[in-house]
């Protein structure tokens, strides 16, 4: 893949970082519930790269801030820094795993729960010190968004799968 | 129809700031703007500057209401949620886990405002700003990072065409939305699986056409010869007063929110 279609590819996530939560948010529930602002950043570091991941996480949620409101500005940092390592995370396994027949399940798996735990860390010594116990973490980061991780298990995939076969993640000849 | 993301064409000051001046203002206005919609009088004083902004831009400011009454729902959820559940001291009414208090309502109402007035500055900037203008105004604010070997002519084009797509994706997801609703979508069952299952069809076409967007824009750009930042030759820009005029306004903004916080 030539580094304009990663750069290009990259902005195109970062768009749908503040889309997507907008089209979630008209369903009851839906942002809480599925975090939709992941699905773009993992996709974008399984297609185009950690550098285009972290690029991603770090700057959707800024954008998304700066035109919508969401997240809240004492969310933000966290949020950045968790989505950051989720872009970072995915792409570095791709580069490892991208001829395996299950990398990319792998990649998400290992992703969601490095970036969890960085997040994690983060919380509890930076953002919130010691407010940050190990249920809490488990029940946040886990539990409550259960459903977001089966759907960007079962979507993520597809998605890839999709695009693999419309030649979009194709690398470049020559 | 002024939705997020699309610029009017006119020649108000706005208009014929330079791009660093005015993206270096819209990030200090932004800081103020957030401050300020800590406190009722705050909240009062954004919208006055926002009506001010949008009459010297020379845009009309009710179609972007207009744009953001889309989202009452969110809104009227954000403030629900935290007027009926914020556990308070002195409640106003208290009944199982539901906990009326004025404190949760004042929370609510400053979410709500903080959400409506950065988005309507956000939509002021893109505007009176082509992306290409945005995209230099960016250029100039992350300079100092390419000492560190960053890419930030890369950055600033990504984060550029990232704005460029917000209106035409939302726009995207609107009508997929739509179709789905028309064919009978709906988020049903009480099991995660099945509601799961149901997204699929909403967020999988808007996923493909993103990407396939992204690839048409990488052939087009391809073919007119980009090659980055390589070769480029940029026109010199030339600061007048209305540059740095907007910038001390700003900073006396931000200065005067910062002092309104203390006092409030």
């Amino acid at each position: 893949m030539s580094v304009l279609k990663r750069s290009l590819t990259c902005a195109v996530c970062i768009a749908l970082c503040v889309v997507l939560p907008m089209v979630f948010h008209a369903i009851p529930n839906g942002g809480v519930l599925f975090s939709p602002m992941h699905l773009p950043v993992l996709l974008c570091g399984i297609v185009a790269g950690w550098c285009s991941g972290v690029i991603c996480g770090i700057a959707g949620p800024l954008l998304s801030f700066l035109f919508t409101g969401m997240p809240g500005l004492p969310m933000l940092p966290q949020m950045m820094t968790e989505l950051g390592c989720y872009g970072f995370f995915a792409g570095l396994m791709m580069v490892f795993l991208h001829k395996r027949r299950c990398g990319v399940i792998i990649s998400l798996l290992v992703a969601m729960i490095a970036g969890r735990i960085v997040a994690g860390l983060a919380r509890a010594f930076i953002f919130t010190p010691g407010a940050m116990t190990l249920p809490i973490w488990i029940t946040s980061y886990f539990v409550s968004c259960l459903p977001a991780i089966i759907m960007q298990l079962v979507l993520i995939p597809l998605i890839y799968a999709a695009l693999e076969k419309t030649g979009f993640t194709e690398k470049e000849q020559g | 129809m002024n939705m997020l993301g699309f610029y009017q064409r006119g020649d108000s000051v706005l208009h014929c700031i330079s791009p660093s001046s005015l993206v270096t203002s819209y990030f200090i206005l932004l800081i103020a703007v957030v401050m300020l919609s800590s406190s009722l009088p705050g909240i009062v004083l954004s919208i006055l500057l926002i009506i001010i902004l949008y009459s010297y831009g020379g845009i009309a400011l009710l179609p972007a209401v207009r744009a953001l009454w889309r989202f009452r729902a969110f809104m009227i959820t954000i403030f629900l949620m935290n007027a009926f559940f914020q556990p308070a001291a002195e409640p106003l009414f208290s009944w199982w886990i539901i906990t009326l208090s004025s404190d949760g309502m004042m929370i609510g109402l400053r979410m709500i405002a903080t959400i409506v007035l950065v988005t309507l500055l956000s939509s002021l900037l893109t505007a009176v700003a082509t992306p290409l203008k945005i995209t230099d105004g960016l250029r100039a604010l992350l300079h100092p990072f390419s000492y560190l070997h960053l890419r930030t002519d890369e950055i600033a084009l990504i984060i550029s065409i990232a704005i460029t797509m917000i209106p035409v994706l939302a726009r995207e997801g609107r009508y997929i939305m739509l179709s789905s609703r028309s064919r009978g979508f709906a988020v049903h069952g009480n099991k995660i699986k099945e509601r799961v299952l149901s997204f699929v069809p909403l967020v999988l076409p808007l996923f493909l056409s993103a990407f396939r967007k992204a690839d048409d824009l990488t052939s087009a750009m391809e073919a007119r010869g980009y090659r980055g930042e390589y070769g480029r030759k940029r026109k010199k820009v030339h600061y007048a007063k209305a540059d740095v005029l907007s910038i001390i306004l700003s900073i006396l903004v931000f200065a005067g929110a910062a002092a309104l916080g203390g006092v409030y």
